[in-house]
């Protein structure tokens, strides 16, 4: 859907585009400084320029000769060696330890190496996640090392110490009138509800949660319903049915890497409860969307309208039954008959509306889902209230508020009004951050407390399954922070640490289990694990009684704008831009539109066709209260008269990475009917005539008629296994196959295209491991982009609902490499054991194995990227080796984390297991889609998934045998459709 | 007669000149020998010759990791809170303790990042003496270089075990490029 032939081009064959005037155009202006590339300085190579006459020529050549053995008087450099002072007890030089901690509410594991947090993988150990992780948490890292994290507090913006800032602070509180607030994000951790509760009570504050994209409707639905003020636990290996309605469950929606697992066991075709089915109906696109198995595009509108229908069939209230268009009518039938003839089924819905949310929930009562396949489940948490958040804003503007503090939240940015409350912010006398980097609120704020990074943290969380994970630090604060219940602690005169708190806590609700009497053991095997299943602390709630007839009538009496529905939605990367200053998250293509480093408009392709919009075009759109303007996305699957921003971006006060990226969108967020509306926004688009070309990773669209992605149906899949798929090939063979591709190790990998959603964690995973670099915006728009491993999207059918396959594409390891027999330095080799070797220091970077790549899997370092910043290189991987300018490099297979499985396996003296060996993309893989391991170990997953019959290698037909391997994707498509 | 012997004089040492330039050149960079003083004047003769002192006593992460490491200050004086505590040398351990500013060794040994070489590998798994590529340690009042520990030589070693490529994959430390550059 790119458009970039019309960029003007830098003169060359390399397909740049120039920049449109106007934009930044330098790197260096908006990069951090990772990225930071070095551009050769002006006149570098005039010396050596061809222009020069033949006298200069040969005086440089002399010069150089006899320069040449001036070289060995060099002294040798003397480099320090600098032992520890004490022994660590459990640290080796050299040798990585893992410790686990939690996450944004995801059980991890971090990799350290000499003290420092290099990479966050998923916890095996724990049910819910089963060692999947999402893209945020794979940039986690990053984000510790952030140099814009502020270095101590500050009162008045002047930087204090902390025994100063909290005597300043608590006589400031104590002499300010008016009433005291604390605002949060949602609290899932036991110990910190605890000690907020007790901050409420000794010191007066009244506690609100906020979250700047709520489910508030759901939470207010259940209460309703259930009693309980709780989100929704979603069940999805046991559903048959799966229903959504705009809910981006394997994105943005709940506990996505729970339910990406879940889902995914169901989308394995052999699983023996068989394959689910997924229904979508959404506005725009999602990451969920794009892999269901019937997808429809509706506006939100008509989605309220279906469901009020599927509601009043299924419900059996047929006062709530409504006339629809046909198409719509259709839609709501073949939904009902696919529930009813579920066995079991789940439908959910993203929709903040508090009565949608009620009729979602007397769906899913009548068809009997509460307990199976979702439960609603009370804690001690606390969740998001839009209501209580909207009145205090209401309250700081009347002047009630004397003091506020914000834990964590940064309304000033993602509120849906942030002028409002910014005037409502100056007539709070006391004003606090815990922002751990400046941000917009803190900036207005006279106390700033920098809080600690997650990963230097002490704290617990009440996860799902009846899970409570803990989080402990990692490494030391890097920075003068403090843990924010600390300042809480400070200011409450309490003494000790957090921990100590945390500790008691547990130690007061320790009884003996599970074959654990003391709770020094508990305590240690619960710090050991990370994870912990701790039922009492759940208790599911039950179905009680509610209204929803009169709920349906609400959602009908609605009133919706005129012209153009202005809707917002997150990205899987940014999400609601809480760690927009992280370049990998910006820099990892968006799993649906492949674009980097930016937001803008999705428009739908007839709506670009009738407006002559093109991808890349630069245009308004405007509501009554609000507009941005931003480059247009022409993106299939999103509705003819509905056009969607990304929130997260336009962050005016977030370092150098995230300061001034793309536009804000959460202005079009409205406050209607007791909640948060992120959807129904109306107004006009125009176009500004001037063109921003996107920064595509991915832009052609087509697989140009090969059948580089196969598929095939369920009902096919039943009748032959290999169904979809094509036999083997025999290609002719002019020489032997060397014995050694026989012997021995022989690394595979195999890919189910079936499970893979396209998240792209596997992408960032890739990045952090092997110290891939981040390039910019500028660069990824001149196809330089870096990373080792790409999801491939293809769109098939229709324009406005199309189906969607995703294809992650690494290095294939090709057995008849085609790279290997145009490089004229022998810079790249076949390994032994089936490895398409990169060695470095030989590459002279005449990318010829780039260009005679059938799978365009090489990248080529066209600078050398800056790794100077002194706090973000502490996150490079030491076993990686940091690639420099005008050198080739491509996927290893993780080598680094081959050998380390190999020396382990030999250092206890035992042959190696599948297992033993994982590579980076594998273990970050939510829905374990990635397999790896020694084909030759006939007892290994790997070797299983080579005989699948659905197995198949892309390009077969150019006999260059990859050791990749994909498996056919099985769609579960019913045989009416609507 | 004169003219042609100094002629083939003048070339020998021309010649001879050529060759020891070679050789010299051939080993730019490789630091074989390099004995730099050290900021604690410890002897490797004492400790290891003659009180024969195991290895692994001091750097024992050799059989662990990567690196065989240098030993934390505070493992000398296990020892030296007892033994020689007025030695000056001594007193500088202790001082760095109490300071919390740690002695700066100069490295003797390097490999370069490209090149990963891996100790446990060859002394946890192959069992080597660590004299074989040290040298001997034993003798040794200032610790210096033994060997080139270049590429070459890495190579010869692997080769003249036996364990090296490409023919023998299933022992490992083969010739594959990437079992050390990656």
């Amino acid at each position: 859907m790119s458009d970039n032939k019309n960029d003007k081009t830098c003169g060359t064959s390399c397909g740049c585009g120039t920049p449109v005037e106007g934009y930044w155009q330098n790197v260096e202006d908006k990069l951090p400084t990772e990225a930071k590339t070095q551009e050769f300085a002006d006149g570098e190579f005039d010396s050596f320029s061809i222009k020069k006459d033949r006298r200069s020529f040969l005086k440089i050549m002399g010069f150089s000769v006899s320069a040449l053995p001036l070289t060995g008087c060099v002294k040798i450099p003397v480099r320090k060696a600098i032992p520890y002072l004490e022994k660590q007890a459990t640290q080796y030089p050299g040798v990585a330890n893992y410790f686990a901690t939690t996450f944004k509410g995801n059980p991890v594991m971090i990799k350290v190496r000499e003290g420092r947090p290099i990479k966050a993988e998923g916890n095996k150990l724990s049910v819910a996640t089963e060692g999947g992780t999402d893209a945020q948490i794979q940039a986690s890292i990053l984000d510790l090392y952030d140099s814009n994290r502020l270095r101590s507090a500050y009162v008045d913006g002047k930087a204090v110490e902390w025994d100063e800032f909290d005597k300043k602070l608590k006589s400031a509180i104590s002499e300010q009138s008016g009433k005291k607030v604390l605002v949060t994000r949602e609290v899932t951790s036991p110990s910190e509800i605890k000690l907020i509760n007790e901050f409420k009570d000794s010191m007066g504050f009244d506690h609100v949660v906020y979250e700047p994209v709520s489910r508030y409707g759901i939470y207010k639905a259940n209460e309703k319903a259930f009693g309980a003020f709780a989100p929704n636990t979603y069940f999805l290996e046991d559903a048959d049915t799966i229903v959504s309605f705009g809910a981006d469950f394997l994105g943005t929606f709940g506990n996505n890497v729970q339910q990406s697992a879940d889902y995914s066991k169901r989308r394995v075709p052999t699983n023996p409860k068989g394959l689910n089915k997924h229904i979508h109906v959404e506005a725009l696109m999602s990451l969920t969307g794009s892999n269901a198995d019937h997808r429809y595009t509706r506006s939100v509108k008509s989605q309220r309208e279906v469901l009020t229908n599927v509601y009043a069939s299924i419900a059996g209230d047929s006062s709530a039954k409504a006339k629809l268009s046909e198409a719509d009518q259709k839609l709501a039938d073949f939904v009902v008959k696919e529930l009813k003839a579920s066995k079991s089924s789940v439908l959910m819905s993203d929709d903040n509306n508090v009565d949608v949310q009620v009729m979602v929930a007397a769906i899913n009562k009548a068809l009997g889902n509460y307990g199976n396949t979702v439960k609603v489940v009370k804690t001690e948490a606390v969740y998001a209230n839009d209501e209580q958040f909207n009145k205090l804003v209401e309250d700081m503007n009347a002047g009630k508020i004397g003091t506020a503090m914000f834990l964590g939240t940064n309304p000033a940015y993602n509120f849906h009004a942030p002028k409002t409350f910014v005037e409502g912010l100056k007539k709070v006398g006391i004003r606090v951050s815990f922002a751990l980097a400046a941000d917009e609120t803190s900036t207005l704020c006279n106390f700033v407390a920098p809080d600690n990074h997650a990963y230097e943290t002490w704290s617990d969380n009440m996860g799902v399954e009846g899970e409570v994970s803990f989080t402990q630090p990692v490494i030391q604060p890097l920075f003068g922070s403090r843990m924010a219940t600390e300042t809480l602690m400070a200011l409450m005169d309490k003494e000790g640490s957090f921990h100590d708190y945390m500790k008691a806590n547990w130690k007061n609700s320790f009884s003996p289990s599970n074959g654990i009497s003391v709770f020094e053991n508990f305590w240690n095997k619960a710090l050991h694990d990370g994870v912990m299943q701790v039922s009492s602390m759940f208790s599911e709630a039950s179905y009680g009684s509610v209204n929803a007839s009169s709920s349906a009538k609400a959602v009908k009496a609605i009133k919706y704008g005129k012209g153009l529905n202005v809707v917002t939605y997150q990205k899987f990367a940014i999400q609601d831009g809480d760690m927009a200053n992280n370049p990998l998250l910006h820099e990892m293509p968006d799993p649906i539109t492949k674009a980097t480093w930016d937001n803008y408009i999705m428009v739908s392709p007839s709506f670009a066709k009738a407006n002559n919009i093109k991808s890349g075009d630069v245009v308004k759109v405007e509501t009554e209260s609000y507009n941005v303007t931003l480059p247009a996305a022409v993106i299939p699957g999103v509705e003819a008269n509905t056009v969607a921003v990304a929130v997260g971006y336009g962050r005016t006060q977030s370092g150098k990475v995230g300061t001034g990226m793309g536009a804000n969108a959460f202005p079009f967020v409205t406050f209607a009917n007791g909640s948060f509306d992120y959807n129904t926004s109306f107004g006009k688009l125009s176009k500004t005539g001037a063109h921003r070309g996107l920064a595509l990773s991915q832009t052609s669209m087509s697989m140009h008629g090969r059948d580089i992605v196969r598929e095939t149906t369920l009902e096919k899949f039943e009748s032959d296994k290999g169904a979809g798929n094509k036999p083997k090939m025999k290609l002719p063979q002019i020489y032997p196959v060397h014995h050694q591709l026989q012997e021995g190790h022989q690394w595979a990998m195999a890919i189910d295209l079936n499970t893979c959603t396209g998240c792209s964690t596997c992408v960032i995973a890739c990045n952090t491991e092997n110290n891939v670099p981040v390039v910019g915006r500028t660069e990824v728009h001149r196809r330089r982009d870096m990373h080792w491993m790409r999801i491939d999207r293809y769109f098939a059918g229709d324009e406005q609902e199309p189906e969607t396959v995703h294809m992650p594409m690494l290095c294939q390891h090709c057995e008849n490499a085609p790279c290997e027999n145009v490089c004229p330095v022998l810079a790249t080799v076949h390994s032994s054991d089936g490895i398409n070797q990169q060695v470095y220091n030989r590459c002279i970077g005449t990318r010829y194995c780039a260009n005679n790549c059938p799978y365009k899997v090489r990248r080529f370092n066209w600078f050398n990227y800056d790794h100077s910043d002194e706090y973000a290189r502490l996150a490079l991987n030491p076993d990686v080796s940091i690639r420099s300018r005008g050198v080739m490099e491509k996927c290893s297979f993780c080598m680094q984390r081959i050998q380390e499985g190999k020396l382990k396996a030999k250092r206890e003296r035992r042959e190696l297991q599948p297992g033993d060996i994982e590579t980076a993309c594998q273990q970050s893989c939510p829905t374990n889609a990635i397999v790896f391991g020694d084909m030759n170990d006939k007892n290994s997953p790997i070797a299983k998934m080579l005989e699948n019959p659905r197995t198949y290698t892309v390009l077969e037909e150019l006999n260059v045998k990859p050791r990749v391997n994909y498996m056919v994707k099985v769609r579960n498509k019913s045989k009416e459709e609507v | 007669m004169k003219k042609l012997i100094g002629a083939f004089v003048a070339l020998a040492a021309f010649g001879a000149l050529g060759a020891y330039i070679v050789v010299q050149a051939r080993s730019i960079g490789y630091n074989q020998g390099y004995a730099p003083d050290q900021p604690v004047k410890f002897s490797h003769k004492l400790h290891a010759g003659d009180l024969k002192m195991d290895c692994q006593y001091c750097h024992f992460a050799a059989d662990k990791g990567r690196h065989a490491g240098i030993p934390p200050t505070e493992l000398c004086l296990n020892c030296h809170s007892q033994v020689k505590t007025n030695s000056p040398e001594i007193k500088k351990l202790q001082e760095a303790l109490d300071s919390g500013e740690n002695i700066q060794w100069n490295r003797v040994n390097f490999f370069p990042d490209y090149a990963y070489f891996n100790h446990a590998q060859h002394v946890n798994v192959a069992q080597l003496d660590c004299k074989q590529c040290h040298g001997p340690v034993d003798e040794m009042e200032i610790y210096y270089q033994h060997e080139k520990l270049n590429m070459g030589w890495c190579i010869n070693c692997h080769r003249d075990k036996g364990i090296a490529p490409p023919e023998d994959h299933k022992r490992a430390a083969g010739g594959d490029c990437q079992k050390c550059h990656y």
